[in-house]
């Protein structure tokens, strides 16, 4: 991917990832906690954090092309970073306050990111169908 | 218009002459589809150069600023730059499959999605291309899904 096209992602990445946060913490708040309002620090914490979060994702950015297990590798890396960056931020928020929550988060992010993965797959998967059966048509044109 | 076949002997280069009057729409409708039917490509293998017809190219690929074509069973070096031959192989069944490769369609076994989000090309050889996800909107495209 050219390095402007990855720069649009990344700011794009930044904006959808800071919209969701303080839209899940509205809601939340409305919840449990109708009280407590946002200051400017809170959005300045969740702001940098949105910010890492985005910036992450040069971990899969690959101007060169690379080998499987390579991108593997990267995938195992991009995940840890991201429990890292998520685990940090609700520290801060004061969501965790304890081993066993911060383990829960812990086990929740591990699973909302395999789900995603599965998801992705399953979606190519059935984009891989698609492309065989158009390819065995395109082929059977070109021997006739 | 008079058709003329002579059949040369082998120490003799193939060619198609057209003797025409002017170069109408009609003799460029012909030159191009014979460049079309026909199109060939050199390429080095040491210091021998090799026609090679695009049919038989499974792919091309960019590695340490050369570009290589790969053939059933062997390897070609050309010195045409990636670019130049991504616009050459437009026009017939190749695609852009990643930064550094071209894929020949009509060579293509299978894809199936890999693991790390890419997606793989098996080849008629039993090879086996990566597919840069940026690019799988080319081949279904180039296939008229």
């Amino acid at each position: 991917m050219a390095l402007s096209n990855f720069i649009k992602k990344l700011v794009r990445d930044f904006l959808v990832i800071f919209g969701a946060i303080i839209i899940t913490i509205t809601v939340l708040r409305q919840m449990y906690a109708p009280g407590i309002g946002f200051d400017l620090k809170s959005i300045y914490i969740i702001m940098a954090f949105a910010l890492a979060g985005a910036l992450i994702g040069l971990i899969m950015y690959t101007p060169q092309g690379i080998s499987e297990r390579s991108m593997r590798i990267r995938i195992a890396v991009h995940f840890c970073a991201l429990e890292t960056i998520l685990i940090t931020l609700a520290s801060i928020m004061g969501i965790v306050d304890s081993l066993q929550s911060l383990v829960i988060l812990a086990l929740e992010i591990a699973f909302i990111y395999v789900v995603v993965h599965i998801l992705s797959w399953e979606n190519d998967k059935q984009t891989a169908k698609s492309i065989n059966e158009k390819l065995e048509s395109f082929k059977k044109n070109l021997s006739e | 218009m008079k058709v003329s076949i002579v059949e040369i002997s082998r120490d003799e280069d193939e060619e198609i002459l057209i003797r025409c009057y002017e170069v109408n729409e009609e003799v460029q409708e012909i030159v191009n589809k014979l460049k079309m039917d026909n199109p060939v490509m050199l390429g080095y293998l040491g210091e021998h150069v090799h026609r090679i017809k695009l049919s038989e190219i499974y792919y091309f690929e960019a590695v340490d600023g050369k570009v290589f074509i790969y053939c059933k069973d062997r390897v070609f070096e050309v010195k045409q730059r990636l670019y130049e031959l991504e616009e050459l192989s437009n026009r017939m069944n190749f695609f852009r499959a990643s930064k550094s490769t071209i894929l020949n369609i009509a060579k293509i076994s299978y894809v199936h999605p890999s693991l790390s989000g890419r997606f793989e090309a098996v080849l008629d050889n039993g090879e086996r291309v990566v597919i840069s996800r940026q690019y799988v909107p080319n081949l279904k495209n180039k296939l008229g899904l």
